[in-house]
C-alpha cells in the first residue's frame, strides 16, 4: 500500500515541524532508513518488541557495549577440541538462512569486536585457550557469548 | 548487538520501501487513536471485583509449594515491513517455591534451558553446548526480574512468578473489565481484559477454588503493530521435582561462555 502512494506528497501534507522544512525530513528519514537497511542485511530484520511478561522487566533503550576486550594473554597451551561440530546446531535467532549474509564475513577479515549471530557454515575449528572457548575459521577467530538469550560470535584478534 | 557488516551498496528499492513504512508510521503517530477518543469521555473502568480475584490468583500461585506447569504459545515477530510472523513455542517449568526453577524453552528458532536454584542462574543452549551461569540470589521472581534487567535475559511468563509478591504490578492496571465465561481445556474459567500502560493483556482464570490462569494473551500497545504473546498453560500441582532438578551438571562437551551484561545507560 505504501508503494503506490507519492512519497514527497506525504512528507508535506503530513506537516508538523518537518513540514516547513521538506528536505530536512527527508534526509532525516533517508538516513534512518540507510542505518535500518543496513542492519536489516544481517538478520536484523525482525523488531523484537513483543513482551512475553505483562511486568516489564527490561530497559527496552538499554545499550549494548558491543567493544570486546581482547585477553591478549596468549596461552601458549593451545587444546584442540573435537568436541563439537559447528554444523550440528547452528542457532540462528530467528532462521532466516545465515549463510549468505556470513560468507562474506569469512572470506575478508572480520572486523575485530563486531559480532554474528552464526559463524561461517564450514572450515571452523573449536579452539580452548586456557579457559576460553573460541571458534577458529579460516584467518578469523570468534568468542561465543551470550547477549540476552541469544548466542553471539564475536570476532577477537587472532591469537596465533 | 546491532552488527556492522561493511555495506558497500544499498539496494534501491529496499531504501524506498523503508521510506514509505516510515512515512506510514509517522502518520499513525500524529494520528489520535480511535479507542482514545472513545475513553477519553469516560474513565476507565476498574472492576473491583476483577482486581480481587486477580489477587487470588496471587495467593494461590505463591501458596503452591512444589508445582509443574506447561505451557503452549506463540508469539508475534514484526518485520521491518510491519509484516507479522507468527512463531509457536513449549515452556515447562517445574517449580520449589520460593528459590527454586527449572525451566525449558523450547522455540521454532532456539532451544534455552534455565537451571536455579536460589544461588546460581544458568543459561544453557543444549543444541550448541554452550552454557552460562551468573550469581543471583533470591527467590524465582527476583531472579527472574534482576537476569531481565542486568542481561536481558526474559524467561517468559515471569508473571507467574511475580504476581501475589510486591512486584506483581497489579497497581499498574488501569482498566480491568469481566468478559465472560468461558471454557479453556475443557475447565471452567471466567475471562478477564486488563489494560496498563505499554500492554493491554487478557487471562483467564479457573473458576472455583484454584483460581490458576489457563491462559494468558499479552498485547504490546507501545509498538504500532501490537504484536502478541499468546500461551495456554496446563497446571501439575501435584508435582515434586527432586532437588537436582534445578542444579546444572554441565554435559559432556559442554562450554562455558560468558553472559554479557547490559552496559549502563546513558
Amino acid at each position: 500500500m505504501t508503494h503506490s502512494i507519492p512519497q514527497g506528497t506525504l512528507v508535506q501534507r503530513n506537516a508538523g515541524a518537518f513540514g516547513r522544512f521538506p528536505a530536512l525530513a527527508l534526509a532525516a528519514v533517508l538516513l534512518l532508513c540507510f542505518s535500518l537497511d543496513a542492519a536489516a542485511d544481517k538478520n536484523r530484520t525482525v523488531q523484537n518488541n513483543t513482551r512475553t511478561s505483562v511486568n516489564k522487566n527490561t530497559n527496552v533503550n538499554s545499550n549494548r557495549n558491543t567493544n570486546v576486550n581482547v585477553n591478549s594473554n596468549k596461552n601458549t597451551n593451545v587444546n584442540v577440541n573435537a568436541n563439537r561440530h559447528v554444523d550440528v546446531d547452528v542457532d540462528v535467532d530467528r532462521g532466516f538462512h545465515p549463510v549468505a549474509a556470513v560468507a562474506t564475513v569469512a572470506v575478508t577479515a572480520a572486523v575485530i569486536g563486531s559480532m554474528t549471530p552464526s559463524l561461517p557454515p564450514s572450515g571452523c575449528v573449536p579452539v580452548m585457550v586456557g579457559n576460553v572457548l573460541y571458534q577458529q575459521c579460516g584467518p578469523n577467530w570468534y568468542q561465543p557469548q551470550y547477549v540476552g538469550t541469544s548466542v553471539q560470535y564475536v570476532v577477537v584478534a587472532p591469537l596465533r | 548487538m546491532s552488527i556492522q557488516p561493511p555495506v558497500t551498496s544499498i539496494p534501491r528499492s529496499r531504501v524506498s520501501r523503508c521510506i514509505g513504512s516510515v512515512l506510514a508510521a509517522t502518520m499513525l503517530l500524529a494520528a489520535p487513536p480511535l479507542y482514545a477518543q472513545g475513553t477519553a469521555a469516560e474513565a476507565p473502568v476498574r472492576d473491583a471485583a476483577v482486581m480481587k480475584r486477580l489477587a487470588e490468583v496471587g495467593s494461590y500461585l505463591r501458596a503452591q509449594k512444589h508445582f509443574a506447569v506447561k505451557a503452549d504459545a506463540v508469539v508475534d515477530e514484526v518485520l521491518l515491513s510491519g509484516q507479522k510472523l507468527q512463531f509457536t513455542s513449549t515452556v515447562d517449568y517445574q517449580v520449589s517455591s520460593p528459590d527454586k526453577l527449572r525451566a525449558s524453552v523450547r522455540s521454532d528458532r532456539k532451544y534455552r534451558d534455565y537451571y536455579f536454584d536460589g544461588k546460581t542462574l544458568t543459561q544453557v543452549a543444549p543444541r550448541n553446548g554452550y552454557y552460562a551461569s551468573v550469581p543471583l540470589p533470591g527467590t524465582i521472581g527476583e531472579a527472574m526480574t534482576a537476569v531481565a534487567q542486568r542481561y536481558e535475559v526474559e524467561i517468559p511468563l515471569a508473571d507467574l512468578f511475580l504476581w501475589g509478591t510486591p512486584k506483581g504490578g497489579l497497581d499498574d492496571v488501569t482498566a480491568a473489565l469481566l468478559v465472560g465465561p468461558a471454557r479453556i481445556g475443557g475447565v471452567d474459567a471466567d475471562h478477564f481484559a486488563l489494560r496498563q500502560p505499554g500492554v493491554d493483556w487478557q487471562v483467564w482464570v479457573e473458576r472455583g477454588a484454584r483460581p490458576l490462569p489457563l491462559k494468558v494473551v499479552i498485547t504490546t500497545t507501545d509498538d504500532p503493530a501490537q504484536p502478541q504473546y499468546a500461551a495456554t498453560l496446563k497446571w501439575d500441582l501435584k508435582a515434586n521435582p527432586a532437588a537436582s532438578v534445578f542444579t546444572y551438571v554441565p554435559a559432556k562437551g559442554a562450554h562455558r561462555i560468558e553472559l554479557k551484561p547490559v552496559a549502563a545507560a546513558k
